[in-house]
């Protein structure tokens, strides 16, 4: 499913709307700022309650995938919440597309998916992706064709006349994607996108990601899942409750170049070959830590009975607690 | 028909504001334009008073908790614009004008005010009060309201139209519509089954429960749709998805609002057309169809004043030249006539017809607010003799004033009446603005319409030509004035399209549905659902108590206002006793025209939901203007702007996420 591409050559009513909102940004462009930005939710009488973000400085520039990392309640949607104008920072400012964050007009080019997809559950897939594309002003024919490929792309062509009320949670992530991407927009915003769905999904996920990065997109990603952050984001910035507390290439900050790492093939693990390998490494001045045989994961599992669960439909035959085989 | 209900008939005139928010203001405005002008000059003041308060508040907020925009490399506010500042400072010049006209003009006594109201000075004086007062209130609306005026050509109406699809959607997709169907089927039954009343009352009864279950059932569920949307919007985060579109916040209020709106309108449509369809093809009973099948239009004369004592009398003029109304004086040669060319057809009759009227009442004697003045009317037809005054005096014995409810004596005063061509009424106490009735006797039109009148013209009394029929109204009340036009008086007759006016008694409700809708958002875009509702309902409610409110809250300045009253209270004086304009005496009295003002400012808060209720008119089968229509249509919109502003800066400065 992920084979669909997912930009289809944008309809010239985008164009029209994004000069509309701001000049056309070059790579590398700064696209979201903040300066010192604070926020301190209150009470309904203005008494302190919790600093959920404490003057951050951020730039994401455009082209890259940018990861907020962090704890359960370290700030990560408070962050994404004040860029989209959803909460009015208590200090400090942030601009996206060089508007403020409470410009409803840069959201034209923004596209965002919340933390789980809060949508109009009596609507169908296919009316939901229409009600968001009348609120681009999009006219009714790139409405309809923009969602059917939309549809096709989340992979939910069987149940797009199926009301939200129905739909498991991964139907609905799938679903919010679809939505945030409805307007094509240059600024992809995920709230932890790989919530609530399963390993094959979260790969899907992760491969559009990468496929919107491809298309000279920028996404801003926030997740405590660290394997995801680590497979798709360019840069990011990990925060603890409410203070940034790194930002890099992801790269960079895991490279660890004090250790090497030998994969081979065809082996055996003798007595012979461990004793060679040690008196390699010596002699190079280095130091053998461990060696052994690689596990499988449970996720490359997973992947292989879902992949032999498409090629043969049907029940899989399992052994039964005391060994028999039944049907 | 029922006089008792007549007073309610009042409101149809054109002429007279049916939303009664002069009612209680100075009265002697200098407005030469008439009464629309004097809504619009009302409606700034008021208006502009709210406009000034949220510019306060803004502003405030705005200069100590700045929000900057970069604008070609300068830093600039964007919660406080320039035009903001400039308007506002505009406003506030021409308030402390207002201010200080107050001051001087609290400086007089009101038998000084009295005394020269003709003297030029004051009355310069007070219309400068009026249009500088009015002119702060516009600026400050100008400089609250811009804004959103400045936001509109970024509204779509495709946007707007996509959420108020949505709010039908939802309403459909829960069904909440089939709550309207579940009411249809009460309707279905023929009302004489619950009803056991007067054949002829069965159609007003029908009427009657019809619009009735319609208000409560249209209103009700109205003011739930509206008044939960925005909240549970909020609440369960669907909101999100939206604002981070392109979207404009006060574009969600106004899809909310038309959405709703349009759910109710067609709600309503489709239970005025059944409503009339079960009417138009039910069997009625014939004597319902005769009393309630029509509906009866007012006949107006035309007016003139008359003075024994002062030929070419013209009326007296309290304030200044071209004021609306003139005024006779109580216990005095003064009358205003009116005559009639033509009289209702009332072959065929008993019943009487009433005459209704709403006269202005002005005192010159102060602390009887509240209490009427009398006045008596001489009717007489083109026929009337004066010859036989002794004649119809002895006839009239014990017949004076005698109510239909008495039908022995009534048939006696309308033998009399026909015979004569005369009939009386006598010291009928009436209120400011109030419109009251008096049972005229079907005989004296009978006895008017034969005949040729241009052939009597021999015959005149007080000097001219009798038209077919002429009322001859005097005060009776020493020392007070009554104020008259000519369209405060006027015959309930004739007859026009009865499902016509069916369907322009359903606008009425459609009013107030408006009016409700709006409301309820407005709120809801600042409160949780069950207290918008609450709010929206108890506005709504009050608005049905309104006049007695506003009575309320005037009963509380007996003795000046609260104020005055403490002073007088320091200073041990009576409440008659003039207080004597000491500096601090006027500032007293100042903080008390603003107490008063504020008072109604607040009542002005509360929507005139009562001047809607027309259906009223169709049960008792009276047609309803056209212009009424409109002209409430208007004050209605002057209502609810100012809500809908309050709902974009609430909907703007609101944090959705927090
Ligand atoms: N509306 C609110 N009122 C008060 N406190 C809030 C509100 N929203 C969030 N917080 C607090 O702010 C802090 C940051 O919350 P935030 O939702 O940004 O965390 P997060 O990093 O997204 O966490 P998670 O991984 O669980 O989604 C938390 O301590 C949270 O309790
Ligand atoms: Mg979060």
């Amino acid at each position: 499913m992920a084979e669909t591409a997912v930009s289809h050559s944008p309809a010239g009513h985008h164009q029209s709307h994004r000069s509309s909102t701001g000049d056309i940004l070059k790579v590398g462009d700064t696209l979201v700022e903040t300066r010192n930005l604070t926020k301190v939710y209150r009470d309904f009488w203005g008494r302190k309650k919790k600093v959920a973000l404490n003057a951050l400085d951020l730039s994401i520039k455009k082209g890259e995938i940018f990861g907020l990392l962090g704890p359960n309640g370290s700030g990560k949607t408070t962050t994404i919440k004040l860029l989209l104008g959803l909460l009015f920072p208590t200090t400090g400012d942030a601009t996206v597309f060089g508007r403020p964050a409470a410009d409803v007009r840069k959201n034209e080019r923004i596209g965002y998916l919340p933390e789980e997809s809060y949508l109009y559950r009596f609507l169908n897939a296919e009316e939901t992706l229409d009600f968001y594309g009348r609120l681009f002003d999009m006219p009714s024919d790139v409405r309809k064709k923009r969602s059917a490929d939309l549809i096709r792309l989340v992979g939910l062509e069987h149940d797009r006349k199926r009301t939200l009320r129905e739909y498991s949670k991964g139907m609905r992530q799938r679903i919010g994607l679809a939505q945030a991407l409805i307007n094509d927009p240059e600024l992809v915003i995920l709230d932890e996108p790989t919530s609530g769905l399963d390993p094959i999904g979260t790969i899907w996920m992760k491969d559009l990601i990468k496929q919107l990065r491809d298309q000279g997109k920028t996404v801003l990603m926030c997740s405590h899942r660290l394997d995801d952050v680590q497979d798709v984001c360019d840069r990011i910035a990990i925060l603890f409750n409410g203070d940034l507390q790194e930002l890099g290439e992801v790269s960079k900050l895991v490279e660890d170049a004090a250790r090497v790492e030998i994969r081979a093939t065809n082996l055996r693990l003798t007595d012979d070959l461990q004793s060679d390998l040690r008196s390699v490494v010596e002699k190079h001045g280095g130091k053998l830590e461990s060696f052994g045989h690689p596990t499988t994961t449970l996720e490359d599992l997973f992947r292989r009975i879902v992949e032999e669960s498409k090629a043969r439909p049907g029940r899989r035959y399992l052994p039964a607690a005391d060994g028999t085989i039944k049907s | 028909m029922n006089l008792s209900f007549a007073p309610l008939l009042g409101v149809m005139k054109f002429e007279v504001p049916p939303v009664t928010f002069t009612q209680y203001g100075i009265r002697y405005y200098p407005f030469p334009g008439g009464r629309m002008l004097e809504i619009i000059v009302n409606w700034m003041q008021d208006v502009g008073g709210f406009a000034m308060l949220g510019l306060v508040f803004w502003l405030l907020n705005g200069l100590m908790n700045p929000v900057y925009d970069i604008v070609n490399g300068q830093k600039r506010n964007r919660l406080v614009t320039p035009w903001m500042l400039i308007l506002s400072a505009l406003a506030i010049v021409f308030y402390l004008v207002t201010f200080g006209l107050m001051w001087w003009l609290s400086g007089m006594t009101d038998a000084e005010i009295f005394l020269s109201r003709k003297g030029r000075i004051l009355s310069l004086m007070e219309w400068a009060y009026e249009y500088s007062f009015a002119l702060g209130g516009f600026f400050a609306i100008l400089a609250f309201a811009g804004p959103v005026f400045m936001d509109i050509p970024r509204f779509r109406i495709g946007r707007i139209y996509a959420i108020a699809k949505l709010s039908f959607k939802e309403a459909f997709r829960r069904r909440i519509v089939w709550v309207f169907l579940s009411i249809l089927v009460l309707y279905l039954f023929p009302a004489r089954w619950f009803f056991r009343e007067k054949p002829e009352d069965e159609l007003k009864s029908i009427i009657d429960v019809t619009t009735r279950g319609m208000n409560v059932l249209l209103i009700s569920v109205g003011l739930l749709l509206a008044s939960f949307s925005i909240p549970n919007d909020i609440k369960s985060l669907t909101i999100h998805t939206i604002v981070t579109k392109p979207v404009e916040r006060f574009e969600l209020v106004l899809g909310r609002f038309f959405g709703y709106l349009g759910i109710i309108t067609m709600a309503l449509a489709l239970m005025t057309g059944l409503g009339l369809l079960l009417i138009n093809t039910g069997n009625l009973a014939e004597e319902a169809a005769e009393e309630s099948f029509k509906s009866r239009v007012a006949l107006y004369g035309d007016m003139e004043f008359s003075s024994k004592k002062t030929a070419d009398f013209v009326g007296i003029d309290v304030g200044r030249e071209d004021v609306y109304r003139k005024y006779i004086a109580g216990a005095s040669s003064h009358t205003a006539v009116w005559s009639f060319k033509n009289v209702p057809d009332v072959s065929g009759q008993t019943d009487p017809m009433p005459l209704e009227f709403a006269f202005d009442v002005y005192r010159t004697t102060k602390g009887e607010e509240g209490r009427g003045v009398f006045v008596s009317f001489d009717l007489m037809t083109h026929k009337w003799d004066p010859s036989r005054e002794a004649e119809f005096n002895t006839a009239m014995q014990g017949l004076v004033n005698v109510k239909p409810e008495d039908p022995a004596k009534w048939e006696k005063v309308d033998k009399v009446a026909e015979e004569f061509g005369r009939y009386l009424f006598k010291s009928l106490q009436i209120y400011d603005y109030h419109t009251s009735s008096i049972p005229v006797p079907a005989g004296l039109f009978r006895n008017a319409a034969s005949g040729d009148p241009s052939k009597d013209e021999a015959i005149q009394v007080g000097g001219r030509p009798l038209r077919r029929l002429q009322v001859t109204v005097r005060c009776d009340t020493p020392t007070q004035f009554v104020g008259v036009a000519k369209y405060d008086l006027y015959i309930l007759e004739s007859e026009g399209n009865f499902s016509f006016n069916y369907f322009k008694g359903s606008i009425g409700l459609w009013f107030r549905l408006i009016v409700a809708i709006a409301i309820a958002v407005a709120c809801s875009t600042y409160l949780a659902g069950v207290l918008s509702f609450l709010c929206a309902l108890f506005l709504f409610i009050g608005g049905f108590f309104l006049e007695f409110i506003q009575e309320l809250a005037l009963n509380l300045n007996v003795g000046g206002g609260p104020f005055e009253s403490l002073t007088r209270l320091i200073n041990k004086s009576v409440a008659a006793a003039e207080l004597d304009p000491t500096p601090t005496i006027r500032a007293v009295k100042m903080l008390d025209g603003g107490y008063r003002w504020v008072l109604r400012r607040v009542m002005n808060v509360i929507p005139n939901v009562d001047s809607y209720g027309l259906s009223e008119y169709v049960a008792q089968g009276f047609n309803i203007g056209p212009e009424f229509l409109l002209v409430n249509f208007v004050l209605l919109l002057g209502y609810i702007l100012p809500w809908l502003v309050a709902a974009y800066y609430l909907m703007k400065a609101r944090e959705i996420a927090a």
